[in-house]
């Protein structure tokens, strides 16, 4: 069986996807301005991606792949430590972010771009949080990067 | 959603938060945090800036709010105890109070666009420090600044305040503590319920505006007092309106030295039913140069122990006066009576007749009120008396 090629572009990098759905990176690209590209597909048409990829952007390699973008990101952020200077993150897409038990901790050092959405899984609770940290960017690009909560619910008074 | 907690060199730019539960960005205890273009909506509050009220005293960090939108808070648009804190461009609309402030060691807020006011607080569990404030190019509906701490400073200018109800500006002392400096520059307050510029304190406290400063400010078509005033040890007031206020122009009570330059209360409508100046308990009062209009009362003073107008116009309290009045014998009065229109009993006054009848008089005497001229013989009726006069409290 051929196999056949599809691709599409993304900000400034092209992705290819094969007739199997397997996603490849084409490593010619100039994609190594980031640490790490976080980014999704929305196989369900939802607006949410689905299946979220973590990309290393020194390497070109896809290091996880999950369909809970908490995990990615989690990934993503327990390898901060290794690099011994500021990284440079950026999160492309739709992402649902289960913050149900605990929020997105944020370490020290660390550079974030959000180019899309990220949306709390629960509106009660925080999503994003560095504490007793330093050196911390959360920054939207390409216009408005969103980070919202889409259920509106009832507020209560404090 | 976003919080940030005890970070050092943080910064947030270009987002959007909304719908959250709580607080849209919330920042506590920054060394130093950076919060810049963002847009927080529909938040119980859109931003929060949080030191506890017990690490005021000790917690030096700084964040910076720039270029911020807040809409549709539940709460505040802005809510903070903050040790240090800039607010730099911000714009909030649908909030339920703009910017809610309830402690801080010092505070800048520039250009502000405030729909639902900006009530910002000196609270006594900082730990008593004195606070300074900057309040520079702000439109809001209401400023409202307490202190239950002393204030070194408090800067406020370029200001346009358009109230929807109670003060426009106010300044309320909650304790002992003095607030020592109050500069207002450039400041028009408008449409209040109550009163425009407001300094005072609560009855059981002591605390006093030490030295207070306005310069070009307007307060104008208020329901009552254009400047409400109370308790300043010194307070100079330069190029002050209070027009179209329905009560009064200017209220000054309880205060040391008051010395207006180039102020004006001018009648516009009901303005003024209860006269344009209103002093009381004033130890000494100047007034250079100033226009005071009634619209039926005028100025009124009471327990001013030392006071001067120079080169005044209109209604003011009159130190001096002078004029020519003629009366008309009816062969029965002998005393005749000139109201002279000062502020109290003079002390030096005369009468100068100007035609033969007149001189007849036997003598003249003056109390609060009139020039009492006396004839020993009730001129013959239509005999003309003409008298000039002068009276100088």
């Amino acid at each position: 069986m051929s196999m056949k090629k599809v691709s599409f572009k993304m900000g400034d990098w092209t992705f290819n996807y094969n007739s199997l759905r397997d996603f490849e990176f084409d490593i010619s690209e100039p994609h190594n301005s980031y640490d790490y590209i976080i980014f999704g597909e929305d196989t369900d048409r939802d607006g949410i991606a689905d299946a979220i990829y973590a990309k290393n952007g020194n390497s070109g390699k896809i290091e996880a792949k999950s369909n809970e973008f908490r995990e990615i990101v989690d990934y993503v952020i327990s390898r901060v430590s290794e690099f011994g200077r500021v990284v440079r993150i950026r999160i492309v897409g739709s992402f649902e972010v289960d913050n149900s038990s605990e929020p997105v901790n944020i370490p020290s050092n660390i550079y974030i771009e959000l180019d899309g959405t990220l949306i709390a899984k629960d509106y009660t609770k925080t999503m994003v949080k560095a504490s007793n940290v330093s050196n911390i960017w959360l920054v939207g690009v390409h216009g408005m990067a969103i980070i919202v909560v889409v259920l509106v619910g009832m507020f209560l008074l404090e | 959603m976003i919080h940030f907690d005890n970070v050092t060199n943080g910064y947030i730019r270009d987002l959007e938060v909304r719908n959250g539960y709580s607080r849209g960005i919330e920042v506590d205890y920054p060394d130093f945090v950076v919060v810049e273009n963002v847009i927080s909506h529909d938040n119980y509050r859109n931003y929060m800036h949080w030191v506890s009220p017990s690490d005021l005293k000790s917690w030096d960090g700084v964040a910076i709010f720039r270029n911020v939108k807040s809409y549709n808070a539940n709460n505040n648009g802005f809510d903070g105890t903050s040790p240090t804190l800039i607010i730099d461009g911000f714009m909030s609309k649908g909030d339920g109070t703009s910017i809610a402030i309830d402690g801080y060691k010092r505070i800048i807020l520039r250009n502000i666009h405030a729909e639902k006011g900006i009530n910002i607080g000196a609270g006594a569990w900082t730990g008593n420090i004195a606070v300074d404030a900057i309040l520079d190019g702000i439109y809001t509906n209401k400023i409202y600044m307490w202190f239950s701490v002393g204030a070194n400073g408090i800067k406020i200018s370029n200001v346009t305040v358009d109230a929807s109800g109670g003060n426009g500006v106010e300044l309320h002392i909650k304790s002992d503590s003095n607030v020592e400096y109050v500069l207002f520059d450039n400041v028009e307050v408008k449409n209040f319920a109550w009163a425009g510029i407001v300094l005072t304190r609560d009855s059981t406290v002591a605390g006093r505006f030490s030295v207070v400063e306005m310069t070009n400010i307007v307060a104008r078509d208020g329901a009552q007092r254009g400047f409400y005033i109370y308790y300043v040890d010194y307070l100079r007031m330069t190029n002050c309106v209070a027009k179209g206020n329905d009560w009064r122009g200017f209220v000054i009570a309880n205060s040391n030295y008051v010395e207006m330059v180039n102020c004006s209360a001018i009648k516009s409508g009901a303005y003024n039913q209860d006269g344009p100046l209103d002093l009381n308990t004033v130890t000494t009062f100047r007034a250079i140069g100033c226009h005071f209009e009634t619209g039926g009362v005028n100025a009124t003073l009471t327990s001013v122990t030392d006071y001067r107008f120079d080169g005044c116009s209109g209604n003011y309290p009159k130190t001096n006066n002078s004029g020519t009045t003629t009366f008309t014998g009816d062969g029965s009065t002998t005393t005749f009576t000139i109201p002279h229109g000062l502020v109290a009993q003079p002390s030096k006054y005369f009468v100068q007749p100007l035609n033969a009848d007149a001189r007849a008089y036997s003598s003249v005497s003056a109390d609060a009120t009139n020039i009492s001229v006396t004839f020993d013989t009730a001129p013959a009726s239509g005999t003309t008396l003409t008298f000039y006069w002068y009276a100088e409290v």
